[in-house]
């Protein structure tokens, strides 16, 4: 049985460790929580929304891995539309529960409450969700009306992550279950949009939905937390990661406990998915840190070996093989550009070829798009890859 | 040290007690040849027995007998020729007169004159008791820079081969008559070694010491051509020459030196022998690349490639206090009787039929200096009419350093800028007391053999500087040692052996040149952001008749007749020349691109200042409530419109200050603006030697009467220029109503605000009442006023700064901005450790609204600010910050997408 080792715990490293262990490999899963996956808004998107490409039916491994997960509504064939706290309405490809999708509604009118919540002003939202082209094609007029549906003054202050997990309590769901029927009698609404943290996912008499959350808001937990249970966490952290000999390609994982007394265990095969946003979750920093000329690493800057790229800041480092893995600016948006370079999910190396053992996921790789679905995809793919050790070079 | 001669350079003497001396000058010699010593002398142990160094070679020995003579002539007044020498005449200086007692004929006290054009303008006289230390460096004042102290001195001789290299900021010291005692006893007792003392005071004060007037110290270069580029010393009879810049080294400037006059025989063409490294190796060779090829983005001249040639014809201009012959001006058509200046300003109607307004003045360009015209213009009753292709501030004015400061580093040579700087630092003051405030500044000296005599050096020179403080209500110098130095400012390193505190104030560049525009208004003036001129209307004659405008933001198009038309574009001068048919060489100005990185807050407390890998001097400095580091200075070429700081440049900046301020690499960096100075244009020189002096130009030597242009200048000193180029279009005009703009307050300026009260009165935050009354002085309280009428406007926009509501749309209403962007500029909305993030979108909805735009649009400006400070933060991040940027802007792309073509 084949080992594979895989780095990040985030959506990448949750497809491509799944994928691996479908495919009949032995994972072995390092990282702590998942991170730049649990600031997700809520929308899943293939492509870049703002592209207004029609959306791509879904592979079928990714759909049985989003099913898997089960926080994100995928529509078949179609997009949903969803409200932004930024007077935006936007298209995307799949949803968390609790936000609402205006697609699904028809036409109608939406009530938004005005709501003592930070950033939540319903009149200049309303005028700006009218505004947006979206909705006059789709019939949808948004109106600010005044209905409360907080219960105590603290809830107008707390973050969106408590006052999701305030609202999950029975009796207070009970409370708002009610003052929505008493909402829906006037029936005018569809609807109701209502700030990060106050949507319902099950359907009241009048549906609740929520805008997008905000960094670390509700979805993104509500994410995170689904992420946790795809794959069992390996005991120790990780401490380093080596190379065999130069170019034999033996990744030895050095970890399974404290540093002082880390073990080496042998594996065939690792993906790095430690990518966070923009090579985010990668710290990569000079070996000597008291390096007067150390470079300042930038978006567009490539990094000089030798180089350290960590997991999380500091805490727990893999020494790549020095210079091998290019960092370096493809084409795309400053987000885009930084990562390591690969083929197919296969890092590159410098002669242009590809390591045969050592796959990289997510937002590590250079070169695509910084989204939720296209994340998974390469993922799944690379834990595929990894398990079976074939790649197209 | 008495085999030196043989490599002698110039007049560099040491000065030594006993075998110190020699020991430094054996190891000047060693280090490279580059400041050879001649005519040293060393007085040996207690016996005071002088020993006359012997010389190989004739060079040398015509100095010292120049030395002894020098010593004959004691009591002469020593003239430091400080500054650019242009065609022989020195324009500015320090005079030195030496008291000393009289039976020893130690030295007392010092007494210096700052003098400009021919010693004849004492600008500020002053008398100050000299220390005399035991090294006897005390009247040296004049030699030291404020370049002049290094930190890394043992370094930078090890490197460029010089003894003493008192700071690259421009030292041209001559002394010209390097006199030492009066008593002929003394002299008879000691010749030798008081020549060479005397000569010392010259030459300790710069390596490449140059210019000497007759019958001094001074020699010419050594004959054996080795890298003697210690000085070449030009010297013409009775007159000091200031060479500039020997140590440069390279054969352009001594083509230079030789068409100013100076001697052939006194010029040694100095070869570089080592390179030195950074940009002065470079700058070597600028001559063969004129272009682009130094700017460090690597941009392309898109429209301005260097339009000058070094054969720009000389022209008429306006200099400061001169009456100009050709400003007489002669009736025509649009020029009416003086008006009173009590009138008030008759209104702007537009013709009937076509459309067209009438004023005096067309001021093209909104900086500082543009808005500073149209204030005064103003205030003198003309009609002006102001029109700004960007925002208000947009250039240079709003990316300095953020200082009125005193010019310290133009004392030396250019004094003339400080004392104005000085004097105008003090009016703003006057006239804007809120928008100041006090930064003190350390600069440190590190450990190193001449870090004793640097003190000394610095000592001098700010005491020096001290005489300008009262001006601008500064404190006088401080002189710290090591411990006191560490303890005001823990976060240094290194060995530090002591160091100079001094003060300089701050400004917020955007608020000061809003502050005038709005004081315009007021006044009658029209101000139009974001307006650009097409052409400047001209007649058969060549006269101006007017400009021809278009709204950038609306497309509208309109004629604005005008009798005079005043190029205030600072960097775009050359190209706003085009706009009135003249070539680009008309308003000539050689831009020096600057840069500064900003960090999330205060992180010292002092200003430091460091030495840059290349031996310019940059500082970080507390800066309201951020922390700013610059600045560079580079020649650019590139689009002016967009102008952005590059990796480089921060990693330059950073490096430096990171040898005194390690903190720095952990701090957080929030942001980078850059700006292109429009400093006079002047062919071969090192960019931060260029003249931060200013000019008006009148163009009717170009066959343009009627037009103007300002080119040079400096925020510090917005307001005299102002004044200059007004009286100038005041003559023009044949108007006389006098300036008022040093008396007159500037919006907010009225009083004294009280955040406190207002904090109370009307419930906001202190922190926030305390931002919006140094941004708004007095008027504070009428933008808080808004918020008694809509309760809501109190809502706080931007949680950095902070900015509330009533203050978006206060500026939007009163200040003219007219996208999220000018908010940002004139309220610092976005630029704070968030960079907009969370404040920006909301601004723009407030912007669409004030503006009569959809919301679409108003986020689009949102967007494009955000994709803007994002791009100029990215060149600054570390690795950590990365990554918040990254989660920042996906977090952005989430909710409003990245596209801004959104309107």
């Amino acid at each position: 049985m084949r080992r594979v080792a895989v780095l990040g715990r985030g959506i990448a490293g949750a497809a491509a460790g799944w994928a691996a262990k479908r495919a009949g490999a032995a994972v072995i899963s390092f990282g702590g929580a998942p991170l730049a996956s649990t600031m997700s808004s809520g929308a899943a998107d293939d492509e870049p929304w703002e592209l207004g490409r029609p959306p791509r039916p879904l592979e079928d491994d990714v759909r049985a891995f989003f099913d898997e997960l089960g926080t994100l509504t995928l529509p078949e064939a179609s997009s949903a539309l969803v409200a932004t706290s930024a007077g935006v309405l936007r298209p995307a490809r799949g949803h968390d529960a609790f936000v609402l999708d205006l697609a699904s509604l028809g036409a109608g009118t939406i009530g938004v409450p005005r709501l003592a919540r930070p950033g939540w002003d319903a009149d200049a939202l309303v005028l700006s969700w009218n505004d947006e082209p979206s909705a006059r094609a789709q019939g949808l007029r948004f109106e600010a009306i005044d209905a409360d549906l907080l219960h105590r003054t603290d809830e107008r202050v707390l973050p969106e992550v408590d006052l999701a997990a305030r609202i999950a309590d029975p009796r207070r769901r009970r409370l708002l279950d009610a003052r929505l029927e008493t909402l829906s009698k006037s029936a005018r609404y569809v609807a109701l949009l209502a700030p990060s943290g106050l949507g319902l996912r099950d359907a009241s008499p009048l549906p609740l939905g929520e805008v997008l959350s905000p960094p670390g808001g509700p979805a993104g937990r509500r994410l995170g937390a689904a992420l946790e249970g795809v794959l069992p966490r390996s005991e120790g952290a990780l401490a380093s990661l080596r190379v065999g000999a130069e170019r034999e390609e033996r990744w030895a994982v050095a970890s399974m406990g404290s540093p002082a007394d880390a073990r080496g265990v042998q594996v065939d095969a690792v993906v790095l998915a430690v990518g966070g946003v923009v090579g985010g979750g990668i710290g990569y920093r000079r070996t000597d840190p008291a390096a007067v000329l150390s470079p300042i690493p930038t978006f567009h800057a490539d990094v000089f070996p030798p180089a350290l790229v960590g997991l999380h800041a500091d805490a727990a480092a893999i020494e790549l093989p020095l210079g091998e893995p290019r960092w370096s600016q493809t084409s795309g948006g400053p987000l885009e550009r930084v990562g390591i370079l690969h083929a197919d999910g296969a890092v590159r190396r410098d002669d242009g070829g590809t390591f045969a053992s050592l796959f990289v996921a997510g937002d590590a790789a250079a070169g695509r798009p910084r989204t939720l679905i296209a994340a998974v995809r390469g993922a799944l793919h690379a834990g595929t890859a990894a398990a079976r050790n074939v790649t197209r070079s | 040290m008495r085999d030196a001669g043989d490599r002698a350079a110039a007049a560099v003497v040491f000065l030594g007690r006993g075998g110190r001396g020699r020991r430094r000058a054996a190891a000047a010699r060693a280090t490279g040849g580059g400041a050879a010593s001649c005519g040293a002398a060393s007085r040996r142990g207690a016996t005071g027995r002088r020993r006359a160094t012997s010389r190989r070679g004739a060079t040398s020995r015509r100095a010292t007998r120049a030395a002894r003579r020098g010593t004959a002539r004691a009591g002469r007044a020593a003239r430091a020729a400080i500054g650019r020498s242009l065609h022989g005449l020195v324009l500015a200086g320090l005079d030195l007169q030496r008291e000393r007692e009289a039976g020893t004929g130690e030295l007392r006290a010092v007494r210096h004159r700052v003098f400009t054009r021919g010693a004849e303008a004492a600008a500020v006289d002053g008398l100050r008791t000299a220390r005399v230390g035991g090294a006897g460096l005390v009247d040296l004042l004049a030699g030291l820079a404020l370049g002049g102290a290094r930190a890394g001195g043992a370094e930078e001789r090890r490197r460029t081969g010089r003894r003493v290299r008192a700071g690259r900021e421009g030292l041209q010291i001559g002394f010209g008559n390097a006199d030492a005692g009066r008593g002929g006893a003394t002299r008879a007792s000691g010749t030798s070694s008081r020549a060479a003392r005397a000569s010392s005071r010259a030459t300790r004060t710069s390596s490449r010491a140059t210019g000497a007037s007759s019958g001094t110290a001074s020699t010419s270069s050594g004959a054996t051509g080795t890298s003697s580029r210690a000085a070449s010393a030009g010297f013409t009879a009775g007159t000091a020459v200031g060479v500039s810049d020997a140590g440069k080294g390279d054969q352009r400037r001594d083509d230079e030196r030789r068409e100013k006059g100076a001697t052939e025989k006194s010029i040694h063409t100095v070869k570089r022998s080592a390179s030195v490294p950074g940009r002065q190796s470079t700058d070597a060779f600028s001559h063969l690349f004129p272009g682009s090829w130094r700017s460090a983005a690597g941009t392309l001249p898109r429209r301005a490639a260097r339009p000058i040639t070094n054969h720009t014809p000389r022209r008429r201009f306006v200099r400061r206090g001169q009456a100009p012959t050709l400003l007489a001006a002669s009736p025509n058509k649009y020029t009416s009787g003086p008006a009173s200046s009590g009138t008030p300003p008759p209104p702007f109607v537009p013709d009937e039929d076509t459309g067209v307004v009438d004023v005096d003045l067309v001021v093209i360009g909104g900086g500082v200096n543009g808005a500073g015209v149209a204030r005064d213009a103003a205030l003198r009753g003309f009609r002006v009419a102001l029109f700004e292709r960007n925002d208000f501030a947009f250039g240079a004015s709003g990316n300095s350093s953020g200082m009125i400061h005193g010019g310290p580093r133009y004392l030396t040579y250019d004094p003339s800028v400080t004392l104005s700087s000085c004097q105008d630092s003090g009016y703003i003051q006057d006239i804007a007391p809120h928008l100041l405030f006090r930064i003190p500044f350390l600069f440190p000296v590190a450990k190193s053999a001449i870090s004793k005599p640097m003190l000394e050096l610095m000592d001098g020179f700010f005491e020096a500087y001290d005489r300008y403080q009262p001006l601008k209500r500064g404190k006088p110098h401080a002189r710290l040692d090591g411990d006191e130095l560490h303890r005001l400012e823990p976060g240094l390193v290194g060995g530090m052996v002591g160091g100079m505190a001094f003060d300089e104030w701050g400004i917020d560049g955007p608020r000061l040149t809003i502050a005038n525009i709005v004081d315009a208004i007021e006044h009658g003036a029209r101000a139009f952001g974001h307006t650009t001129v097409e052409r400047v209307l001209r007649d058969v004659s060549g006269r101006v008749l007017g400009v021809a405008t278009r709204d950038l933001l609306t497309g509208a198009r309109a004629i604005t007749r005008a009798k005079a038309v005043l190029n205030a574009t600072g960097a775009w001068s050359p190209l706003a020349a085009t706009l009135a048919s003249l070539p680009q060489r008309a308003a000539p100005i050689r831009g020096g691109k600057g840069i500064h990185v900003v960090y999330d807050r205060r992180i010292s407390n002092f200003a430091v200042v460091a030495q840059t890998v290349d031996g310019r001097q940059i500082f970080v400095y507390p800066w309201e409530n951020t922390t700013v580091l610059g600045t560079t200075d580079d020649d650019y070429y590139g689009d002016l419109d967009d102008v952005n700081a590059t990796v480089d440049e921060v990693r330059y900046l950073e490096q430096a200050i990171a040898h005194v301020l390690p903190g720095i690499r952990d701090a957080r960096a929030i942001g980078t603006y850059a700006g292109v100075r429009p400093t006079l244009y002047a062919w071969g020189k090192n960019e931060d030697k260029l003249s931060r002096e200013h000019e008006v130009l009148d163009h009717e030597s170009d066959g343009a009467r009627g037009l103007f242009s300002m080119v040079g200048g400096k925020l510090a000193s917005y307001r005299v220029f102002a004044k200059e180029a007004t009286d100038a279009v005041a003559r023009y005009l044949g108007r006389n109503e006098p300036c008022s703009t040093h008396t007159s307050p500037l919006p907010g300026g009225e009083g004294r605000g009280e955040p406190l009260a207002l904090a109370r009165r009307f419930s906001v935050d202190a922190v926030g009442a305390r931002r919006l009354v140094y941004r708004h002085g007095v008027r504070a309280e009428a933008v808080l006023a808004r918020t008694q009428r809509k309760p809501t406007e109190l809502r706080v926009v931007c949680p950095c700064e902070p900015v509330i509501e009533a203050e978006v749309r206060h500026v939007v209403q009163t200040e003219h901005a007219r996208t999220v962007a000018d908010v940002s500029r004139r309220t610092r909305l976005g630029l704070g450790a968030c960079g907009g993030m969370r404040c920006a979108l909301a601004c723009g909805r407030i912007v669409a609204e004030e503006t009569g735009l959809s919301p679409r649009a108003g986020r689009g400006q949102a967007i494009r600010f955000l994709l803007t400070q994002a791009g100029r933060r990215s060149v600054a991040l570390g690795p950590v910050q990365a990554r918040q940027e990254a989660l920042a802007i996906s977090s952005l792309r989430a909710e409003v997408g990245l596209r801004e073509d959104e309107s």
